[in-house]
């Protein structure tokens, strides 16, 4: 395979100068990294008894605090603003630092970001708890709770634009354009949507248009790309690879920039907004395929003839679950948007299924990979039980497993039962029981994988154990690599 | 910081990725462009004129189409609002106006009569006693050439005349404009004599006003 010349200082000198960066990471991406632990954990307990309410409707109602309204904005507000958005900033600053080769700088504006963000979602799902939802969804904090998080992520990106400037000159890498992308559509996301939705409303179904302009693109825009210059770097990292193809990471990467903020509208399909709108959003929804196969073609390409480092690597074997994950959700919602399609699923609990293959298959496995890979370079110790690793990896991939497969096959039925109007509504929605029981189990096992985790990253702050000469591999160290 | 106590997991790493340069397969560029294509015809059947008032994407296939063609203003709906906007502070919504103060227009031989006088009304404002439905009234109306323009009074005359009891033929634009013609030069606002002057003979567009039931009177 041919590459760009790679740089030659001597392997010693390198590996100092990573100590150097890895030691100026330490406190600020540990801070976000387990405030996300943290939110992941609450943020599961609420999803669990949203998922139980749904089957057991009398579950924990004597409180109004733990209605289903309620739980279940908690639910996502927690993990998406508590666990991925921490998650990813956190990621970002190790691979900004990386990347640009140059020790962290100006670590207390991090920090100061890490507690402003923590404590806007504190508020937050406080708020919502108390009954405070705006009820938009995806947007549910109220504004006191909001311009909290928008000023701790400013902060983050002021802190890129600064450590960019300090980087040591040379190429920038794929993984920096995806960072930078993904630092400044989120805010402008974000800020936008709140001012046009919660501080001075628009009027009428443009409200919804808006409403899912934002709830797509935070997927699209800021967890994707962000996910995914995570997999730009562990694979070829671990792989000691180059990457396959420097005009394939171009090629997704603009495509993914152009077609993806269009992607809202295919929420509304057969709503009252103007159908060019709607087919406006199918179109680029589709096309799609085009950053999505540019860069599954990519990474496939690289992994071709090293598959035999998922046995081993921990931080590989999450990864590349989660980058094969990203091309299964994304091909699958090209598809879900056709109109044919649309009409069976939309409304029911298939694009639930859709949206937890994306948010954890793809974005949650991703992050769960390189935070395998950083921690230990952080605290300079290895992880302390390959065993924990293990029970994490398995009990999070059977349980997505298991819960993408029953909602997709409980919708598909759920949404076929729905179009024919012979049905009564009522005995469609107890026919779902099963699948529902399917799911609250396999969050079950979701919630026993992450509690793997939260002991290992426990542990590993503390220390504990022996220490270790080696990696913590997964199986036989056949190759060493970590 | 010496080397020996960097941490192992730095010491066996492989340098900062690299990027390969194998071209973009042929094949894949094909498909793009495929899909491409595709997404233009998409768009060509199901834009729906690129309209906002287009919800259904089956209606217009074909390209652009100005919002005001092919979408006729519905003269009830625009007359009443006007009609709600202008007049119910005295006639009322409900057309009965207020006894002893404003007349009704519900089945009113004005309305329903002859449209060259109703128009010449609206137009002008009404003045001294005026007898409706056999109920004298004794009060002002102003005159609404100034504020409203010849559309929007045909719109109101034609809800009116189709609302409540009403069922008078509608009356046309052209007709208020060749009625405010003839009255150009008048300033005050007419009597019940002035009124019952006006021939009744029909505007244009008013044809079959004459015929209307409520207006024997007029004939
Ligand atoms: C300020 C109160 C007022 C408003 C506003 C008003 N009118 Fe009148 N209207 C009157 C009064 C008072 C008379 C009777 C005048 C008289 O007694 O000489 C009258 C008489 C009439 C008559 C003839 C009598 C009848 O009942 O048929 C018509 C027709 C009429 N108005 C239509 C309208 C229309 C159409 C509008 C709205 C563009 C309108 N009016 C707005 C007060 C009003």
């Amino acid at each position: 395979m041919t590459s760009f010349p790679a740089p030659t200082p001597s392997a010693q000198a390198d590996a100092l100068d990573r100590a150097a960066i890895d030691a100026s990471c330490r406190v600020p991406v540990l801070l976000f990294f387990a405030s996300a632990n943290f939110w992941l954990f609450f943020g599961s307990i609420f999803a669990l008894l949203a998922s139980i309410k749904l089957t057991n409707p009398e579950f924990l109602t004597d409180s109004a605090w733990l209605t289903f309204g309620r739980v279940r904005p908690a639910h996502l507000n927690a993990v998406a603003y508590g666990w991925a958005s921490p998650a990813a900033i956190g990621v970002a600053i190790w691979l900004m630092a990386r990347l640009c080769r140059a020790p962290l700088r100006h670590a207390r504006i991090l920090i100061a970001a890490a507690l402003l963000w923590n404590l806007g979602v504190a508020v937050g799902i406080g708020a919502i708890l108390a009954g405070q939802s705006t009820s938009v969804e995806w947007l549910e904090f109220p504004s006191y709770a909001a311009i909290l998080l928008f000023i701790g992520y400013a902060f983050v990106t002021v802190w890129a634009l600064l450590m960019f400037r300090e980087r040591r000159p040379g190429h920038v890498y794929v993984s920096q354009w995806y960072i930078f992308g993904a630092l400044f559509w989120f805010p402008w996301l974000y800020g936008v949507t709140n001012l046009m939705l919660i501080v001075w409303p628009v009027q009428g179904s443009v409200q919804a248009i808006i409403n899912w302009w934002y709830g797509h693109n935070v997927l699209g825009l800021w967890f994707t790309p962000i996910a995914i210059a995570s997999a730009y770097y562990m694979i070829p990292k671990i792989l000691g690879k180059p990457i396959h193809s420097y005009y394939l990471s171009i090629l997704g990467f603009w495509a993914l920039a152009l077609f993806y903020s269009w992607n809202g509208g295919h929420h509304l399909i057969g709503g009252p907004i103007p159908s060019w709108v709607q087919s406006a959003s199918i179109i680029a929804s589709v096309m799609m395929l085009i950053p999505v196969i540019a860069t599954a073609i990519n990474f496939h390409m690289t992994m071709v003839g090293s598959f035999s480092a998922l046995r081993t690597s921990p931080a590989l074997r999450f990864t590349v679950f989660g980058a094969m994950s990203y091309t299964i959700v994304s091909v699958q919602g090209s598809s879900m948007a056709l109109r044919s399609l649309n009409k069976i699923t939309h409304f029911t609990h298939y694009t639930i299924g859709h949206s937890h293959l994306g948010m954890y298959a793809f974005f949650t496995m991703t992050m769960f990979g390189a935070m395998y890979y950083i921690i230990p370079r952080l605290v300079r110790w290895e992880w302390p039980s390959a065993f924990l690793i293990k029970a994490h990896f398995w009990l999070a991939a059977s349980g997505i497993a298991i819960m993408v497969v029953s909602l997709t096959v409980g919708g598909v039925l759920q949404g076929l039962e729905l179009a024919d109007p012979k049905i009564p509504f009522l005995d469609i929605v107890v026919r779902t029981r099963p699948w529902l029981h399917a799911r609250s189990g396999s969050g079950a096992f979701l919630f026993m994988g992450q509690l793997a985790f939260l002991l290992s990253f426990i542990l590993i702050l503390l220390r504990a154990g022996r220490r270790r000469e080696g990696p913590t591999l997964l199986g036989d160290a056949a190759s060493r690599r970590s | 910081m010496d080397v020996a106590k960097a941490h192992g997991a730095l010491l066996r790493e492989h340098t900062e990725p690299r990027d390969g340069a194998a071209p973009v397969p042929l094949w894949l560029l094909t498909f793009f462009l495929a899909l491409a294509f595709w997404a233009g015809g998409y768009l060509f059947f199901y834009s729906g004129g690129f309209r906002g008032d287009v919800f259904n994407e089956n209606q217009i296939a074909w390209g652009y189409t100005p919002p005001s063609a092919g979408k006729a203003k519905d003269p009830i709906t625009l007359g009443k609002r006007l009609y709600v906007a202008n007049c119910a502070s005295c006639h009322q919504v409900t057309g009965l106006g207020q006894p002893g103060v404003y007349p009704p227009l519900d089945g009113s031989h004005f309305v329903n009569g002859p449209s060259s006088r109703l128009v010449a009304i609206v137009l002008n404002g009404v003045t001294g006693p005026l007898k409706v439905d056999n109920t004298v009234f004794n009060n002002n109306m102003p005159a609404w050439k100034g504020l409203l323009k010849d559309e929007q009074i045909a719109q109101i005359l034609t809800y009116v005349r189709q609302e409540w009891s009403n069922q008078s033929a509608p009356i046309s634009s052209e007709s208020v404009a060749a009625q405010r013609a003839k009255w150009t030069t008048r300033a005050d606002p007419l009597t019940e004599p002035e009124i019952l002057a006006i021939p009744t003979e029909e505007l244009p567009g008013a044809a079959s006003a004459s015929a209307s039931p409520a207006a024997p009177a007029a004939h």
